[in-house]
């Protein structure tokens, strides 16, 4: 599927908000529960499709298909829908089946998962947050 | 032809002088007082100063400093914090109200996590938190009813009057499954906050927390507030992805 991307103006603006969010990060993600299950540590980075965009509260999940060795789903959290909508995310920025490139902190008890650093779609970067 | 009503003299006297008393009574009343000098508290605010929540967001600073707790409450306080660091190092952390979705309850929901928004006519000012759509109800120029009367609730029971330009209000019986930053409190806690605009675009919340059972002396703090135009959301905790085992630790759901 070949990913839909907004105007390079949108772009552009959706990656300084994202510069903006991350400053959020700390207090928001905290509002529910606590992100000492991530290794705050360690950063991966990984190439993927996406199976499932879950744009929900308390936290928005993206469900990537890596191809490993081994292939593997893994589960990326960020913040709240409430949070992130204020940084320039919606329920459209991103879909399924879209390739996408993720860093995140993984979870500390090895499970193929972690918290959104960022996530690249084309030429459009979306940063977690609050 | 339609039939024309007139007053006599007398009926009219009589009305004139039930104006006149209706006149001097709501004139006595805290709530017309109220209404003339009511500042305008209404609208979205959020907290301020930015970093008002401390260096380590799983640790958050009692605004006011620390808390002077009465024995058993701190040395189950000291024990606590200290289950709560290993069970963060082992990625486990203890699970809280909010990671099972549950309302923050007072004071939290004053500390304003997320943006709150501020409702307010002659009867009752209504907070709004956008997390977890919590509602907070302050009932005006209304007694408190006997405390044996309140049954515990998340937010607790307000009153509230306006004593010129601050907004005075009494909380009492919040639920005691409800804790400030991991520090309990007893069935008789009374809450007691001052909210007053220190100019049109900042609120402060005076608060003082009063709590025999728990605390050594009464435990004072501030909360401030800047005017947002932000328009508070729908916030459905629709989804929780967090598993509580029996100790309490959680963990991130796989599906």
């Amino acid at each position: 599927m070949t990913p839909i991307s907004p105007s390079p103006l949108l772009r552009q603006g959706l990656c300084l908000l994202a510069l903006v969010a991350s400053s959020a990060l700390p207090t928001a993600v905290t509002a529910h529960h606590s992100f000492a299950i991530f290794d705050q540590t360690r950063t991966i980075t990984v190439k993927g499709v996406v199976q499932r965009f879950a744009w929900t509260n308390p936290h928005i999940a993206i469900y990537l298909d890596t191809p490993g060795p081994p292939p593997q789903q893994i589960k990326i959290e960020t913040g709240s829908v409430n949070a992130l909508s204020r940084t320039g995310w919606t329920a459209d920025s991103i879909k399924a089946g879209e390739d996408a490139e993720v860093t995140y902190k993984p979870l500390k008890n090895g499970e193929p998962g972690g918290l959104l650093v960022e996530i690249k779609i084309g030429d459009v970067v979306l940063t977690g947050g609050g | 032809m339609k039939p024309t009503r007139t007053l006599n003299p007398a009926t009219m006297l009589l009305g004139v002088a039930l104006m006149a008393f209706a006149g001097m009574n709501a004139a006595a009343t805290p709530k017309s007082q109220g209404t003339a000098t009511r500042p305008d508290i209404s609208g979205t605010w959020e907290r301020t100063p930015d970093d008002w929540f401390g260096e380590n967001p799983d640790n958050p600073v009692h605004p006011g400093g620390p808390m002077d707790l009465k024995e058993p409450y701190a040395s189950e306080y000291a024990a606590l914090k200290k289950r709560e660091a290993a069970a963060n190092e082992a990625g486990t952390p203890l699970a809280t109200t909010s990671a099972r979705c549950l309302p923050e309850g007072m004071p939290v929901l004053m500390a304003a996590l997320f943006p709150i928004q501020i409702i307010h006519d002659d009867q009752q000012v209504v907070v709004l938190g956008e997390y977890l759509q919590q509602v907070r109800r302050i009932l005006l120029n209304e007694a408190m009813p006997p405390k044996e009367k309140l049954d515990p609730t998340y937010q607790g029971h307000s009153r509230g009057h306006w004593e010129d330009d601050t907004l005075v209000v009494e909380t009492l019986a919040v639920r005691t499954d409800v804790a400030f930053y991991d520090v309990p409190h007893g069935k008789d806690m009374k809450i007691t906050e001052r909210i007053r605009l220190t100019t049109p675009d900042h609120l402060v919340d005076e608060v003082l927390i009063e709590d025999p059972q728990v605390l050594n002396r009464p435990y004072r703090f501030t909360f401030e507030y800047k005017r947002s135009d932000y328009r508070i959301q729908e916030y459905v905790c629709e989804n929780n992805q967090i598993v509580i085992d029996s100790e309490g630790k959680t963990s991130l759901r796989r599906d």
